[in-house]
């Protein structure tokens, strides 16, 4: 598969299908009633724990999965595929997601019985990180001041990755891929629009799959082709794929510079791509990692 | 001959009173712990009138449709191709509907329609995609200016191959959200019913069951074959072109709702066969209210599995209808069918 | 009014399956079709029955062409059975005979005392529970028979003529069955109805004919009574091979080993 000469149809309706769709209440306001929530999205949960809201949680989906505390709180099955008499029966007072709930027929249904359905906004740019934290706190009904002492430490690291294009010279230039895992032999990219875009876009790097237009399977060829100088995978793909021997024997992984040279950076998924609280800590570390030579 | 007459009257009222009870228990049970009773006399608070109203109610109903439905167009199809083997699949409706639904949820996400919009239109681009499939399914095989079975078939296949390239393309260039959403769509679930879709469905496919009633007569004499069937004043075009559109109709409505769920069509009309007999009128009516309960239970199940989340209700029907479908052809292979 | 085809010509397969044919079948009378394998004995029953067309000629039943007739009207003047015994599905001897029944509702409640009684002159009553498809090839042959049988005694008009068309009824019979089915046929010759029969036994078409229709590659070879048609000269022609007939009580004896 060529990446290089699409129409521009197909890129258009490629791009549309990446874009969100409204599917319930985007605003910030504070919820009614926020004493049982129930959450569709990991990185709202870890921000509600990191909110110390935890005890308002009545369910989750399966995409949350940190803390580990989270786990024990019932499912209510998988993001793109809930069950409204599931998410009912827990007698919820808020349900909160982000732009991936779905099926939108069930929304309608919590809807249609007048459950407050509330869509948490999602940027891919560090500021967006803020904005989705500060957004949940209102949510919550905290106030600006009782939010504040938790932006600290975001705010700083906000400013210190707005400063890495500065800090990488043309030299240091690097390219890099980030792999959600491998399936059918084929690992899956990020390509431009995605969170993993918006990540390497933190980094000040370059996508080394900038090309593709959302997370696609790589071709043998196309991986070759792009030859990253540093490949993220995540924990979970990486292990799937059965550690760095496993990596080793997908061809086009074991000949890119990148897995030559050692530069595999393995790292929690939801940390990386949730843009949840995790997340811009985990970018500070991977930027040392990728370019180790820039000082912050 | 009178005993009969009423095996098959008590087989019916049996099976009536069984669907009644299965969709009384289905209504009383689920994720939301609700009293059946307190609902319906309204002393029951909160959620639990919408829940029973807008949620469980539908689902329920749309189940006992659609199992009502894909089972009597199993039963039909296999008259009409006289193979016991026949199922809605095989002529491929159900795949062209899902290319339908499939076009329509990638389409829609991309021309950003709100999401009634988005539901109203899957359903109908799902039953014309089953009626362009038919109208061409039946092209084909009446080129010859009779209805030949075997080129039905034939072009089912090639149109289920079709369809199998169309939904891969689609899975192909969305990305890895949309993919997640088009397979859990197509595994098959009941839980995207609301009363809007419904009623509609319900209507649909009542008709298409009470069509395929009309032609039950013609449908025995069809058994000794076409001329002969043709001797005996049938008129073989007709029953033809009826059953086909009939199938396509209630298939069509049941997959663009639900996905696809497989065996009911298949297994169903068998059991029937094999408690009540082969005659088609009660053939096709104790299908009809068979497959309808055992939906409604196979949904409950889908339900109740995994409490709070669901399982998609086409790997129950698989589940189930897999290994219950190996046993039926072990014990019935020494008669003969 | 009799049931006839006039002229005939079925084209199939880049050739002619039948060619000029003319057949008469008239009522109170039994007309044999019979000639070698391949001389289109089975398709002039097709044409003849209405299912498939001429290319040139006419059809008729009493006074209408059968393209005139809508399939029912057509199943209500003649029936016909054909060499088919096979059910995919379990269907009861009663089923299959009351499938003959012209009727939109419910099956074997249809069955009365005139179609036990034809099922008792067919002597398949102690089969009538049995599956069709569990009975031996004679037995099914004998329950088409009494279907078509049926069909024909439902459709009774007293002022119209009845026709019954029969495609190789005995070549499963046993001796005994044969015998009956030749009483059978005199017995509703009698009642205003004519029967066509397709037979390869030449000494039976000798029998029971009152004319006979000898076919050879798609041609009609010979038309008229037992006597004039089943010649030696003629049946050795046909044939392609050598048939000696004698006279036997008044009617032909065929043998040719």
């Amino acid at each position: 598969m060529s990446f290089n000469c699409r129409s521009r149809l197909w890129a258009f309706l490629v791009f549309c299908l990446w874009m969100p769709s409204v599917q319930a209440d985007e605003n910030c306001d504070p919820g009614k009633d926020v004493t049982r929530i129930a959450v569709a999205g990991g990185s709202i949960t870890e921000i509600i724990y990191a909110l110390g809201r935890e005890s308002q949680l009545v369910a989750v989906d399966r995409t949350s999965n940190f803390p580990a505390a989270a786990r024990s709180l019932p499912s209510v099955g998988y993001v793109r595929n809930l069950s409204a008499e599931g998410i009912l029966s827990l007698r919820p007072t808020l349900v909160l997601g982000e732009d991936d709930m779905g099926p939108p027929e069930v929304l309608e249904q919590l809807a249609s019985v007048s459950v407050d359905i509330r869509t948490v906004p999602e940027a891919h740019t560090p500021e967006g990180i803020v904005e989705k934290f500060k957004c949940v706190a209102s949510l919550l009904g905290l106030s600006e001041a009782e939010t504040s002492p938790h932006l600290l430490e975001m705010s700083r690291s906000v400013s210190v990755i707005s400063s890495f294009p500065e800090l990488v010279s043309d030299q240091d230039e690097a390219f890099v891929a980030i792999i959600l895992n491998i399936q059918s032999g084929s690992p899956i990219v990020a390509g431009s629009g995605t969170s993993g875009d918006g990540v390497i876009s933190m980094l000040a790097a370059g996508n080394a799959f900038q090309a593709v237009e959302g997370w696609k399977p790589a071709s043998r060829e196309a991986f070759l082709a792009a030859n990253p100088d540093h490949i993220v995978i995540t924990q979970r793909g990486f292990d799937m794929a059965g550690g760095m021997d496993g990596l080793g024997e997908v061809i086009e992984i074991a000949s890119t510079n990148a897995f030559k040279e050692g530069r595999v950076h393995v790292v929690d998924g939801m940390s990386l791509l949730g843009y949840g609280p995790r997340t811009l800590g985990v970018v500070l570390n991977l930027f040392s990692d990728v370019f180790p030579s820039a000082k912050f | 001959m009178s005993s009969r007459f009423s095996r098959e009257a008590l087989a019916t009222s049996s099976l009536l009173i069984a669907l009644l009870a299965s969709v009384t228990v289905a209504l009383s049970l689920g994720a939301l712990d609700l009293d059946l009773t307190a609902v319906l006399l309204g002393s029951a608070g909160g959620i639990d009138t919408e829940v029973l109203s807008n949620i469980r109610g539908p689902r329920v109903a749309l189940a006992a449709a659609a199992g009502a439905g894909l089972a009597a167009s199993g039963a039909v199809l296999q008259g009409l191709f006289r193979n016991p083997l026949a199922d809605p699949g095989l002529i491929g409706v159900s795949g062209g509907a899902a290319v339908g639904a499939v076009t329509m949820i990638v389409l829609g996400a991309t021309l950003n329609l709100p999401p009634l919009v988005l539901a109203y239109s899957i359903p109908t681009a799902a039953i014309l995609a089953s009626l362009v499939v038919t109208s061409v399914l039946f092209l084909f095989a009446s080129r010859h200016g009779s209805f030949n079975v075997a080129t039905v078939l034939l072009a089912g296949i090639a149109i289920n191959a079709i369809a199998s390239v169309v939904i891969g393309i689609f899975q192909y260039i969305s990305d890895d959200g949309q993919l997640r959403t088009l397979t859990f769509w197509m595994m098959g679930s009941f839980g995207r019913a609301s009363w809007a879709t419904t009623i509609p469905a319900i209507l649909a496919i009542t008709g298409a069951v009470f069509l395929l009633l009309s032609q039950s007569r013609d449908l025995d004499r069809l058994q000794l074959g076409d001329a002969e069937a043709f001797y005996l004043g049938v008129n073989v075009q007709r029953v033809k072109v009826v059953i086909v559109f009939a199938s396509a109709l209630s298939v069509g409505v049941a997959v663009s709702l639900s996905g696809i769920i497989g065996f009911v069509g298949l297994v169903v009309p068998h059991i029937v066969r094999f408690v009540v007999g082969v005659t088609h009128t009660s053939l096709v009516i104790c299908s009809a209210l068979l497959g309808a309960s055992l939906l409604v239970m196979a949904d409950l199940g889908a339900r109740l599995i995994m409490i709070p989340a669901e399982v998609p209700v086409g790997l129950v029907t698989s589940a189930i209808g897999g290994p219950f479908f190996l046993w039926l052809i072990v014990r019935k292979v020494p008669n003969a069918f | 009014m009799h049931f006839s085809a006039r002229n005939i010509v079925v084209h199939r397969g880049g050739r002619n399956v039948l060619d000029d044919v003319s057949v008469d079948v008239w009522a109170g009378e039994i007309s044999v079709v019979t000639g070698p394998n391949g001389a289109g004995k089975s398709t002039l029953v097709s044409a003849l029955a209405g299912y498939i067309p001429c290319q040139r000629g006419t059809i008729s039943i009493g006074d209408h062409e059968v393209t005139q007739l809508s399939t029912q009207e057509l199943s209500k003047r003649r029936a016909v059975m054909t060499q088919a015994s096979n059910v995919v599905f379990d269907f009861s001897v009663s089923e299959i005979l009351a499938m003959g029944v012209p009727s939109a509702v419910h099956s074997v409640e249809n069955l009365r005392e005139v179609d036990l009684e034809l099922a008792a002159e067919c002597e398949i009553s102690e089969l009538l529970n049995r599956k069709f498809n569990s009975l031996s090839g004679g037995e099914r042959q004998r329950v088409q028979f009494c279907r078509a049988l049926i069909q024909i005694a439902r459709n009774k008009s007293s002022t119209e003529p009845r026709y019954l068309i029969l495609d190789e009824p005995t070549s499963s019979l046993d001796l005994y069955h044969v015998v009956n089915l030749t009483k059978i046929l005199k017995r509703v010759r009698a009642g205003n109805v004519g029967i066509l029969v397709v037979l390869h036994d030449l000494n039976l078409t000798a029998y029971i004919a009152d004319f006979v229709f000898l076919l050879k590659d798609g041609e009609v070879a010979g038309a008229g009574a037992p006597s004039d048609v089943l010649t030696g000269t003629l049946l050795s022609d046909v044939y392609s091979t050598p048939v000696s007939v004698e006279r036997r009580d008044d009617r032909p004896l065929i043998f040719s080993y």
